[in-house]
């Protein structure tokens, strides 16, 4: 465990140094230099503007993470006793998966504006297509014999859909919502772009626009670490949930 | 008591069953033999609604059977309890689906039913705290407290060492026999010969079924 960790302190450390020496012979509008991101940071801390920026972001990914599972959860469960459902919802979520969701912009700033709805309902569409299908695998993957079994003690369809298919898939549920989440980071940056006067998008926009890729390197280095705390805790929280689905089975 | 009326049913290009005609009576026990893939488990699952004939009927009573009679119970080899429920829990079940909610003398029924199978002080146990043998014998507490009409087990005692073997053998058919309790049927999937003919009153080779 603690030869784990110093690897990975290892790494990082190898990686500042590369960066340190590499900025000392480049451009600073290609690299920017260690310390000039450090001290971006800290302005960024002391003016307000990076906590603002990324309570925005992670807002926004957040409202449009819960209503992809808002959406995704039940008509997940209801494709597995519904094949009409499934035979219609399929082709759908197979084909859109492969639109890039980016052109999808235009036409949402056409139909809702330049404001919040429309970036929450970019950052719905573009989770959606992957939340979905992952949520229908999953309660299709539960196990025959669980389903027959709960046939035959008596259970009706609703409640073989609630009391069988949802806690039997909850977990890989909550890890794909996870997942959603690093789908959102990719996105958010690109639907801040759009009218925006907070996020980490914005901020990483406006390094772009001035030049200061200083600005960007910081930005980019809060969603790493965002991400990198969220995952980790995430993952951590489902499995303090759901012992049952991560404990070793006991073996004969 | 179960009849299959010109019963057929194939998967793709095979023929599983073909025109099948047998009457399952109340009262016996019959026990399934035959190599993998040759129906047994589909009998099973035709006997209690969760398959559907291409044609022909399924009856239970004289009424086609459906999916959720909790009259018919079907135990599986593995697979068999609900994992995010403890093990008092998954034995409680079917009389929590039944009733609405459980009495405290539902609940010490469970727990001398649990002592019956050798699980006793297991109850808060979840079901990946337990063996293979264990979970089956889980599975067989939650039939024995639900005692329904017709018992389906497809080799529900395979995990099982021998000595446990018999003494679960033992409670099954002291569950059978006795006139006050209801599981009259029971139709037993095994791969075990002494197995079955122990149990059954007859012996069904699925092997010689005619396709």
């Amino acid at each position: 465990m603690v030869l784990k960790w110093l690897r990975k302190i290892l790494l990082a450390v190898i990686i500042l140094i590369l960066w340190f020496v590499a900025s000392r012979y480049t451009n600073p509008l290609f690299l920017p230099k260690p310390e000039m991101v450090w001290f971006d940071l800290v302005t960024l801390i002391q003016n307000g503007m990076l906590q603002k920026g990324m309570l925005a972001s992670f807002g926004r990914i957040t409202i449009a993470t819960l209503i992809t599972s808002v959406i995704s959860v039940p008509l997940g469960l209801l494709v597995v006793n519904h094949i009409w459902l499934d035979r219609m919802l399929t082709p759908i979520t197979a084909a859109a998966r492969y639109i890039p969701i980016t052109v999808a912009s235009p036409l949402l700033i056409l139909w809702l504006g330049i404001d919040e709805t429309m970036k929450i309902a970019f950052l719905t569409l573009a989770t959606l297509f992957f939340f979905l299908p992952t949520v229908v695998m999953t309660v299709k993957e539960t196990s025959q014999e669980l389903l027959d079994t709960a046939y035959t003690i008596g259970m009706k369809p609703t409640q073989v859909m609630l009391k069988v298919l949802l806690p039997n898939s909850l977990p890989v549920i909550c890890e794909s919502f996870l997942m959603m989440y690093g789908i959102g980071w990719n996105y958010v940056i690109i639907v801040e772009t759009f009218n925006a006067v907070s996020g980490l998008g914005y901020i990483i926009n406006l390094g772009s626009i001035r030049g200061r890729t200083d600005l960007v390197f910081a930005a980019l280095g809060v969603i790493l670490l965002m991400s990198v705390v969220f995952d980790k805790t995430g993952k951590y929280l489902i499995k303090k949930a759901f012992p049952w689905k991560y404990a070793r089975a006991v073996e004969d | 008591m179960i009849e299959f009326q010109g019963v057929s049913l194939n998967f793709d290009e095979k023929v599983i069953f073909n025109n099948y005609h047998q009457i399952f009576e109340a009262g016996k026990i019959y026990c399934l033999t035959g190599p993998s893939g040759c129906g047994k488990t589909t009998l099973l699952r035709l006997a209690c609604g969760l398959q559907k004939a291409d044609s022909g009927k399924v009856l239970f009573q004289g009424v086609p059977v459906n999916k959720n009679q909790s009259d018919i119970f079907m135990m599986h080899q593995s697979h068999v309890n609900f994992p995010w429920m403890t093990v008092l829990d998954n034995v409680l079940l079917p009389l929590k689906l039944k009733e609405g909610k459980i009495t405290p003398e539902q609940v010490a029924l469970a727990q001398e039913i649990l002592a019956l199978v050798d699980l006793e002080g297991s109850e808060k146990l979840y079901p990946h705290q337990l063996s293979g043998g264990m979970n089956q014998r889980v599975a067989l507490a939650r039939v024995l407290i639900a005692r329904p009409k017709i018992l389906l087990m497809d080799e529900p005692l395979s995990a099982l060492d021998p000595g446990l073997r018999l003494k679960m053998q033992d409670l099954i058919l002291r569950y059978h026999q006795a006139a006050s309790l209801p599981i009259s049927l029971i139709i037993l999937i095994t791969h075990d010969l002494s197995e079955a003919s122990r149990m059954a009153d007859l012996q069904i080779d699925f092997s010689k079924i005619p396709r």
